[in-house]
């Protein structure tokens, strides 16, 4: 056998296999984690874009009717009503609380609006967009039940947890509200915003 | 050799597909939330559209002060801070301005098929007090001309905007 034969060796075949390894796999590891990173950036980004309109579309929705739909729903365990659209499209918490809230048309075409909101082609699953009313004034024992109420979802509770307490009773023409979306199972894939709705 | 230059080929198109898709909705991004600010913002507002034909629909938005007890919107302002604006969507040459500046970038067109459309919910009813609702629903067709004037496929964002109108 002649020892000067062109060709690689199985060694040397092997080492380029490795070191090519080597190198591909991070690469290609950096990359779709890069996809995967700039893919939850937008949609946190059109997340919190529906999250904005919808704080800005609660007061068009009739105060009134909220207000007293809150106090018929809310518990001494529960001290809130949760509006939420359910998988068939209808929105409830006792079924559908935009027409069954609403006398007013108009208020039912706003409110079912606010659940199938569109921001640069991203739209939330039914479901997934959430409502939560609270008295304006939460004492201190309100404010401990909420935040132990595990029917709320944590998100929501830590934003509980940032509302002052008021040793004040309940203000008629104030309440507080949580927006909660939820685009991405992911931890963390969740937006939330809370604000005031006042009876002007 | 052959393998590591085909993954980088393959690399380089992926990264240059991923630059295009952020550049197109980063730009429906930024006129999505340059219209919501337009039409969100806690100032008092009225809507009116001016002009809804087939060259063009414009919409004006007066600024106004509710007055206590009276149902209406005053757009006397002494200050004269309170000066109208318009949202006006070109439908000859596509383009999405706002106080007549166009809303994106030279290289950006909006093309066939892109439409900006204002929607009342309902029709134009009193809720409560003041304020009438209604939808603006922008469907934009963008397109990216690059530097050497190609033109590179065309992708389509929806964005859905609420506002509420005091009168």
């Amino acid at each position: 056998m002649r020892n000067d034969e062109k060709g690689f060796s199985i060694v040397e075949l092997l080492s380029i296999i490795v070191i090519t390894s080597v190198i591909i796999i991070p690469l290609m590891t950096t990359f779709v984690n890069f996809f995967e990173i700039n893919d939850r950036m937008h949609n946190r980004r059109n997340a919190v874009g529906i999250a904005d309109v919808l704080t800005n579309s609660v007061e068009r929705l009739d105060y009134t009717e909220i207000y007293t739909q809150m106090h018929t729903e809310r518990t001494v365990d529960h001290l809130y009503m949760m509006m939420t659209m359910d998988d068939n499209g209808t929105v409830e918490t006792a079924d559908d609380h935009c027409s069954m809230t609403f006398t007013n048309t108009t208020a039912t075409d706003v409110c079912e609006l606010m659940f199938t909101m569109e921001y640069n082609n991203m739209s939330i699953p039914a479901g997934d967009i959430q409502f939560y009313f609270f008295d304006y004034n939460l004492s201190s024992d309100e404010h401990a039940t909420l935040q132990s109420d595990a029917t709320l979802p944590e998100d929501v509770r830590d934003a509980v947890a940032g509302m002052p307490t008021s040793a004040g009773n309940d203000v008629a023409s104030i309440m507080r509200y949580v927006v909660y979306v939820i685009y991405s199972n992911d931890p963390h894939g969740s937006v939330v915003l809370d604000g005031v709705f006042i009876n002007d | 050799m052959v393998t590591l230059m085909s993954v980088l080929t393959m690399t380089v198109r992926a990264k240059m597909q991923f630059d295009y898709e952020n550049r197109m909705i980063n730009e429906s991004y930024l006129i999505s939330e340059q219209l919501k600010f337009a039409v969100q913002n806690s100032l008092q507002k009225e809507f009116t559209i001016i002009q809804d034909d087939a060259d063009a629909f414009v919409l004006q938005i007066d600024y106004c002060d509710v007055i206590a007890g009276v149902l209406e919107c005053s757009k006397t302002d002494p200050n004269d801070s309170f000066v109208p604006h318009l949202i006006t969507f070109d439908k000859i040459n596509n383009d999405i301005m706002f106080d007549g500046e166009v809303l994106h970038s030279d290289n950006i067109h909006l093309i066939e098929g892109t439409s900006l459309t204002f929607t009342w919910n309902g029709a134009p009813a009193v809720i409560g007090n003041t304020y009438f609702t209604g939808e603006l629903t922008m469907v934009m067709n963008v397109q990216i001309e690059t530097t050497n004037g190609g033109l590179l496929d065309p992708a389509s964002y929806t964005t859905i905007l609420m506002f509420s109108n005091y009168t």
